[in-house]
């Protein structure tokens, strides 16, 4: 029986929605969906010494958190929160000689991503496992090295939210 | 609604209408409003329409 440690071994694609097309973030790694949950104790006094007597989950927070080594247009416009636009290169002004079209991101002026991502597991090894989070707002954070001894990779973490129907997404799994 | 051609550019993958396209995909039809902005952001590039082709031109049978 096919296991999760298939989906670690096998990986997976993770998509963004751009205007209801799924488009690839490449090379993703790590990708983790994380829950975190708030409890609270009821205690029960009426013994000689309290004790606990139920706890109660009383917030529940979905995120997530992956890395990408594709440094591509895309993928910077996210972590650096970018305008995009495709241009013709003017080798004067933006110093770049030979291409044909360029990708003009202006830093800090475009906004959060606030989208629906889907993780589809390989399947060409395990169970195939979908899922589908209807409302990511993505907090880029950290570094990415220009210069280095080691291949650049953007972090990501963002929360998982409610979309307008109050749903946060679906785990969709192939048993058979 | 209106339909473009276009093709992949970007060295991604994108799922269009449950078709998963990339770069070396073959030339697809894409909703005209979508297409635009994708194409503004270099995922897609659209390209010209199939031109069609004149009609054979036929010789009349002898009788």
């Amino acid at each position: 029986m096919a296991e999760l440690k298939d989906i670690y071994a096998a990986g997976g694609k993770l998509f963004y929605d751009e205007n209801g097309v799924w488009i690839k973030i490449g090379l993703v790694q790590d990708f983790k969906l994380k829950i975190d949950t708030g409890t609270e104790e009821v205690m029960d006094y009426e013994g000689a010494i309290g004790q606990t007597f139920d706890e109660i989950i009383n917030k529940m927070d979905f995120s997530i958190s992956f890395k990408s080594k594709q440094v591509n247009a895309l993928t910077l416009q996210k972590m650096f929160m970018t305008t995009l636009e495709t241009a013709q290169p003017n080798p004067v002004t933006d110093g770049i000689a030979g291409a044909t079209t360029v990708s003009i991101m202006e830093i800090g002026a475009g906004t959060q991503w606030v989208g629906k991502m889907k993780f589809e597991s390989n399947n060409n090894r395990g169970q195939e496992m979908v899922v589908l989070l209807n409302k990511v707002s993505l907090k880029p954070q950290g570094e990415l090295a220009l210069l280095g001894s080691t291949v650049a990779e953007m972090d990501f973490t963002g929360k998982a939210g409610k979309d307008a129907n109050g749903k946060v997404g679906q785990i969709i799994r192939k048993e058979s | 609604m209106a339909k473009k051609r276009v093709m992949v550019t970007a060295n991604t993958e994108i799922e269009y209408e449950n078709v998963k396209q990339n770069k070396q995909s073959k030339p697809f039809e894409m909703d005209e409003e979508i297409a635009d902005a994708l194409s503004a952001k270099g995922i897609v590039k659209k390209v010209a329409e199939t031109p069609v082709k004149p009609k054979a031109t036929t010789t009349e049978a002898k009788e």
